[in-house]
């Protein structure tokens, strides 16, 4: 990878972040909309976050994202100046520009066209919005210290005013700070007084620090009195004093700090627009100050260690790696096991030849060590590829939004077990499938608020999103409240469609029924909506799932509800193999899929229409015999006996049996992918260390279920005669 | 720092100019079913013994199947197949390939790498681009499909029909 493409992707990843979260702040905002005041520091966050946005895409030259963000930027910057209201409307677009701005990422991860068309049309939309009439600039009005509002931003200005129209009063904070636990030390003293009122702006004084210590002046806004606010922050250890208000004279002494307050300001409190300290302030603060230059340039910046609060530092303390890296870092651990196997045996060999008694205990010794180190190490590189599910939920509940705004539907999204965790990979494959399924809940599921009053459900519908570990796998559930699958319908869509055989219909449970959905082409609704049914329907979330080495179930009953479960190995990396036997050759069969295995003796197997089946306990088992279908050489076959065994796989809620010769054992081993050379070829998931530097083939039961079940169906067709 | 001065040694080795000013190849020269044909070295990663090829059932006609190389899947070719010179080696099912002389060649064909499987490899055979017939002009325009050019080496008496790597994907 060049210099430039590893810019690129640190670009994307990191932007992506930045998207990410300005589309969780915006689920938080759509919720304050509906439950009451909006948080002005949500806004600023969201505001903040686009504006790094903007800088980041302007510094990767990704243009078209970085006019997105500038556009966005403006629109939020009205927002939070209070020119602007809050909306459904605009929150519509402000979705809509997150939305756009992932996939210009993906567009440029993929070297793909832009969606140019769609950002040209929301950035008309954002510059179309309705300016609301502009707040009364007069400051004259408002009974404070113009000298306040010389130093603060625009933003400032505007949160300090609805305050003081709110009727609160405006106090100052004065704290020392230790520069090594400043971050720390800010955040408890922002939250204990958070619930108290709004912090307008914090600003270093400049004055009184040493070398290792800070002093900061806390513009705060609060209902309560400086008496109690002193009892609520004495343990911040603040100087608090009241400000504004009939502008005070500045040369007032400040209160003095309770015991034990670090660093109390001596002498007068200035905070006026000639205070070099508080100018000095500003110039570092940075942030958004580019508009309003009141900080005359010949101002020096403060010395580098002069912690600013935003602090270049970073936050989390995590690594991004790149998933190959990961596995590469597995492939060399498994080859490190391999060759402790060949040590392993050729210590055996040697071992009745050696003499030194005291080493070969040595050696036994070390080689044990060695083996837990390996299995440690295994351990360790496994659990680092596994992310929680939150990211991944997060994105839907995003997605959900809105299209449950277009498709006006009212609905509730409670998620669970968002803490899950599973393979990396799997969790990026998923995210597609899952787009799906909820879409379809939404658009499909949840009726109108006037259909589920008339049918007597509350009006808010309710969607629940779950995921739970069961054992090595993860069950991820979509479950809506809203009209269920009618099967009815679906059938006679499958009749329609020539997707089922008449005949079977008689015979067709419900469950085989609602099956059916899963099969290409099948669409119950009558015109294709905005939301779904665009070409990609349950078939692909299937064969996705599918290729995840995941089944997929559905249960539904009109009028209650639908809901389709994912049953997913935690990991991709390491799965239990059940290792079977044909022809003398060897094939895996990952246990997930496995229900059981038995033996039968070649007169259990008998032809219905010709299929071959067998009775098991009482119901019909279509069987397939690996044999015929990978077209094996049976003249090698060493097995000349009618004993066979079948192991019982299962796809979803269908069953299939797989005739093979000999069963050898359940092995837990490292799958891997099988080159690209061979990616036409079906009916492999990939391939296995079985040992001994053998490789076996690992099946992949659902696409050999479905390449069985649809060439049956495929031959019923042609055999009828067209109608 | 030193991997950038291996790799121009590397590089120096491969392409050293030749005595009369033509550009020398290092190609590596094996048997296929009694002919002899080469690849340029500096695709060639590895020559391995031929080790425990497992069928793919359902591969297309030329593939062996695959093998674990270095913890990675590597698809097994058989190049006598691929050339259509022989029908393909008789595979016991799952077991090693045997003769002592087969080896497969791994080659990086774009992103992946492919094993080759030959009849035997011959030696390093420095040619300069002076000494490389282009095939289309000697052997016909159906040879030019993956034979890229022929050469006499001055080392041995053998014709080495110099493949394009490109045509040996599958």
């Amino acid at each position: 990878m060049s210099e430039g493409e590893k810019g690129k992707v640190e670009f994307l990843t990191e932007a992506e972040e930045i998207v990410e979260a300005l589309g969780r702040d915006l689920i938080l905002l759509d919720e304050s909309l509906r439950t009451g005041p909006t948080d002005p520091d949500l806004v600023n966050d969201i505001f903040r976050g686009v504006h790094t946005l903007k800088g980041l895409a302007g510094l990767f030259g990704a243009g078209l994202l970085a006019t997105l963000a500038h556009e966005l930027e403006a629109k939020l910057d009205a927002l939070r100046l209070g020119r602007e209201q809050l909306s459904s409307e605009l929150l519509d677009i402000l979705f809509r520009a997150v939305e756009l701005a992932h996939r210009l990422l993906v567009t440029e991860q993929e070297d793909s066209p832009p969606p140019v068309a769609d950002i040209e049309q929301l950035i008309l939309r954002l510059r179309g919005g309705v300016a609301a009439p502009a707040a009364a600039k007069a400051n004259d009005a408002l009974d404070l210290d113009p000298a306040i509002y010389a130093v603060l931003t625009e933003y400032e200005e505007h949160r300090l005013r609805v305050n003081v129209e709110a009727g609160l009063s405006v106090y100052r904070l004065r704290v020392r700070f230790s520069l090594l636990t400043i971050d720390e030390s800010l955040d408890r003293l922002k939250s204990t007084a958070k619930p108290h009122g709004e912090i307008i702006t914090y600003l270093p004084t400049g004055e009184g620090a040493d070398a290792d210590s800070i002093e900061l002046d806390i513009l705060l806004a609060s209902k309560r009195t400086l008496v109690e606010l002193e009892g609520l922050l004495s343990s911040a250890g603040a100087a608090i004093s009241e400000i504004g208000r009939r502008a005070q004279k500045a040369d007032e002494t400040p209160v003095p700090a309770p015991p034990g307050a670090v660093g109390l300001g001596s002498d007068g409190l200035e905070l006026g627009a000639g205070s070099p300290a508080l100018a000095r302030g500003r110039a570092a603060d940075g942030g958004d100050d580019e508009r309003h230059p009141r900080v005359p340039s010949s101002v020096p910046p403060p010395p580098a260690n002069v912690a600013s609060p935003g602090t270049l530092r970073s936050v989390t303390q995590t690594v991004r790696v790149d998933i190959q890296k990961l596995d590469r870092l597995m492939n060399a651990v498994s080859e490190l096991a391999i060759v402790k196997g060949s040590l392993d045996r050729l210590f055996d060999r040697i071992r009745p030849l050696a003499e030194d008694r005291s080493g070969l205990a040595e050696l036994v010794r070390l080689s044990r060590s060695f083996d837990r180190q390996l299995e440690a190490m295994q351990q360790g590189i496994l659990e680092v590829r596994m992310v929680p599910l939150g990211q991944l939920f997060e994105r839907l509940s995003r997605v959900a939004k809105q299209v449950g705004r277009n498709a006006k539907k009212q609905f509730n999204l409670v998620v669970t077990g968002a803490e899950t965790e599973v393979d990396k990979l799997i969790v990026e494959e998923l995210s597609d499938p899952l787009m799906h399924m909820m879409r379809n809940a939404i658009d499909h599921g949840i009726e109108s608020v006037e259909q589920r009053i008339a049918a007597g459900k509350p009006e808010m519908g309710t969607i629940a999103l779950n995921a739970f570990q069961k054992g090595n796998h993860v069950l991820i559930e979509l479950e809506d409240d809203g009209g269920g699958i009618d099967t009815e319908r679906v059938l006679e869509v499958a009749l329609a469609k020539n997707l089922i055989n008449p005949a079977d219909v008689r015979s067709t449970s419900r469950r085989d029924v609602l099956n059916l959905i899963f099969m290409p082409g099948l669409s119950t609704r009558a015109e294709a909506s905005e939301i779904s049914g665009r070409g990609v329907g349950m078939d692909v979330v299937k064969t996705n799932i599918g290729k995840l080495g995941g089944v997929i179930d559905v249960q539904s009953e009109v009028g209650i509800g639908t809901k389709l479960a994912i049953t997913l190995p935690i990991t991709l990396a390491i799965i239990r193999v059940l290792v079977a036997e044909v022809e003398g050759q060897t094939f895996a069969i990952p246990l997930a899929n496995v229900r059981e295995a038995v033996q039968i003796s070649e007169s259990d197997v008998f032809t219905a229409d010709g299929h071959e089946a067998m009775t098991l306990r009482g119901s019909t088992l279509r069987l397939c015999r690996l044999s015929s279908v990978f077209e094996l050489d049976r003249t090698k076959s060493a097995n000349k006996t009618s004993k066979r065994f079948v192991v019982v796989t299962m796809a979803g809620s269908a069953r299939l049996g797989l005739i093979v010769d000999r069963l050898v054992g359940g092995q837990d081993v490292v799958m891997k992918t099988i080159g690209n050379s061979l990616r036409d070829v079906r009916g492999f998931a990939g391939a296995a260390d079985l040992g001994d530097e053998r490789l076996g083939l690992v099946l992949d039961t659902p696409t050999l279920y479905e390449e069985i079940v649809l060439a049956d169906r495929r031959r019923v067709h042609q055999a009828r005669p067209p109608t | 720092m030193t991997t950038a001065l291996t790799k121009n040694r590397a590089a120096r080795r491969v392409e050293r100019r030749a005595a009369d000013g033509g550009v020398v190849t290092e190609y590596l020269g094996f048997r296929v079913a009694s002919n002899s044909y080469a690849l340029p070295v500096s695709i060639v990663r590895e020559i391995v013994r031929a080790a425990h090829v497992t069928p793919v059932p359902r591969a297309p006609a030329g593939v062996l199947g695959i093998a674990s190389f270095r913890g990675r899947v590597v698809t097994i070719i058989d190049l006598g197949t691929r050339l259509g010179l022989t029908c393909s080696i008789a595979l016991p099912a799952a077991g090693p390939l045997r003769g002592h002389r087969l080896r497969i060649l791994m080659v990086d064909i774009g992103l992946e790498t492919l094993g080759y499987l030959v009849d035997e490899v011959l030696m390093v055979y420095r040619l300069s681009n002076k000494d490389i017939e282009r095939a289309t002009h000697t052997l016909g325009s159906d040879a030019g499909a993956h034979v890229a050019g022929i050469a006499r080496p001055a080392e041995s008496e053998e014709v080495l029909l110099l493949l394009d790597a490109k045509a040996l994907v599958p």
